[in-house]
């Protein structure tokens, strides 16, 4: 499932949406439908990074207050509010791990793993999947969100490129280099393994 | 950010569940209860400012202490010692006979007679009023009637305003009770320099003339160390100091 099915807008939405942000800018008693609109997926995207939930719903609300406090230098450049608001999000993010709030963390489901696993070319076994995991706590967070954003949640390259603040051609190259990096890691990895069976 | 653990297959959480955790009521009391630093509010800067305002305005506009040069210059009607490197200078009658040669005298006590070894000397205190010296005209008009006196003129300029062309097609300077000049210090601004000419005789040189007229803007023109002969005797002459008008 996507995380972010509502992510892809018409341009009658955008130009809905960027009537809601003038008039929550001039009165922030009119941010609720921004809020309404983007809460879930701001939630997902923060609790996909971490263990507890009410810590995630707390991030939650701190992203949504920051935003209403920044909401007056918010201007639209043909990047959506939405990649505004996750800036945000991984601002706060990153403070409450550094606060010790949080914990962070890589959700993955067995479906995602699968498909990881097979553009690794490697095969879907239990060896691999330990190998995997330990793989992904030994990659740079950097790489990490690449992987996380391309295979767990799987967003678009353009998608990535907006959370990220880079281009969608920029956002596939990173994403393939991420990949490289961990299939390098992982057969090094692999080699270890071996030589301890042996 | 180090990976601190990873969940496999964790429990998903519903659209509905999300939706209702949301309280956007609460979003905007807490919005709203958020106290703003005192460095943040409008009214803080608004002091400031107006302070910072009210400090530069005092500091640069209002004038405390005017320099004591610019008394000086300004000061074109009085008669008081002038801006030469003998300030205070008095007046002598020195009889080159008792003495050899020219002398000065600085002495601030009033009027008064000392007697050397071979003559008499008087000393003249300028601080204190002169008889017969009146002004004459208004303040843009300080010509003085000084024929009989003592002091040097230009034109009967003794002091203040001359215009340019009454200083250069002049008889020179001149002194009423006789003395003739024979040689004089005039010292005056070309541009970004000053300029210092000792002058034989008691006219003003054509160059200096041409000089001021170059310059383009009325200034001071510093005749000093004066040097004359009354009665056979060297005298040193007052110094005086004229403002020029060039237009």
């Amino acid at each position: 499932m996507a995380v972010n099915p509502m992510y892809h807008q018409t341009s009658q939405r955008m130009e809905e949406e960027l009537d809601w942000i003038r008039r929550a800018q001039r009165d922030p008693e009119c941010f609720g439908p921004l809020y309404k609109k983007y809460h879930e997926q701001i939630f997902r995207y923060i609790y996909q990074r971490m263990d507890d939930e009410e810590t995630a719903f707390d991030v939650t609300s701190q992203v949504f207050l920051k935003a209403l406090n920044n909401l007056h230098r918010y201007e639209y450049r043909g990047v959506p509010f939405s990649s505004w608001l996750y800036r945000i999000a991984k601002s706060e993010l990153y403070q409450s791990f550094r606060d010790r709030k949080a914990q962070r963390t890589v959700n993955i489901d067995s479906f995602q793993l699968h498909g990881l696993i097979e553009e690794m070319e490697e095969d879907d076994k239990e060896l691999n999947r330990k190998k995997l995991f330990d793989c992904i706590k030994l990659m740079k967070e950097k790489d990490v969100q690449l992987i996380e954003m391309r295979f767990f949640e799987k967003r678009s390259f353009r998608e990535i490129g907006e959370v990220l603040g880079i281009t969608e051609n920029n956002a596939k190259v990173r994403a393939f280099r991420s990949i490289e990096k961990l299939k390098e890691l992982f057969h090094t990895t692999k080699t270890n393994y071996e030589d301890q069976k042996n | 950010m180090k990976i601190k653990k990873i969940n496999l297959d964790r429990k998903p959480i519903s659209s509905e569940y999300i939706q209702k955790k949301q309280d956007f009521q609460q979003l905007m009391t807490i919005y709203r209860k958020q106290t703003i630093p005192v460095w943040k509010q409008p009214l803080f800067y608004g002091v400031i400012g107006l302070a910072s305002i009210t400090t530069v305005v005092v500091t640069y506009l209002i004038p405390i202490n005017p320099t004591p040069i610019e008394k000086k210059i300004t000061s074109k009607n009085e008669i008081i010692p002038t801006i030469s490197s003998a300030d205070n200078e008095l007046f002598t009658v020195v009889s080159t006979e008792s003495v050899g040669r020219d002398e000065k005298i600085q002495n601030n006590e009033p009027s008064q007679k000392r007697k050397s070894e071979a003559s008499e000397v008087q000393i003249i205190d300028l601080d204190q009023p002169i008889e017969g010296l009146t002004y004459e005209g208004s303040v843009s008009e300080k010509r003085v009637d000084r024929k009989t006196g003592f002091l040097p003129s230009v034109s009967g300029f003794s002091q203040g305003d001359i215009p340019l062309d009454m200083l250069c097609n002049s008889e020179g300077i001149i002194v009423g009770d006789g003395t003739e000049i024979k040689s004089f210090k005039v010292f005056y601004s070309v541009g970004m320099s000053e300029k210092t000419q000792i002058v034989s005789g008691n006219k003003i040189p054509d160059g200096v003339c041409v000089d001021l007229k170059k310059s383009g803007f009325d200034q001071m023109l510093f005749i000093t160390e004066i040097a004359g002969v009354k009665e056979s005797k060297s005298v040193n002459v007052p110094s005086m100091n004229l403002w020029i008008i060039i237009g």
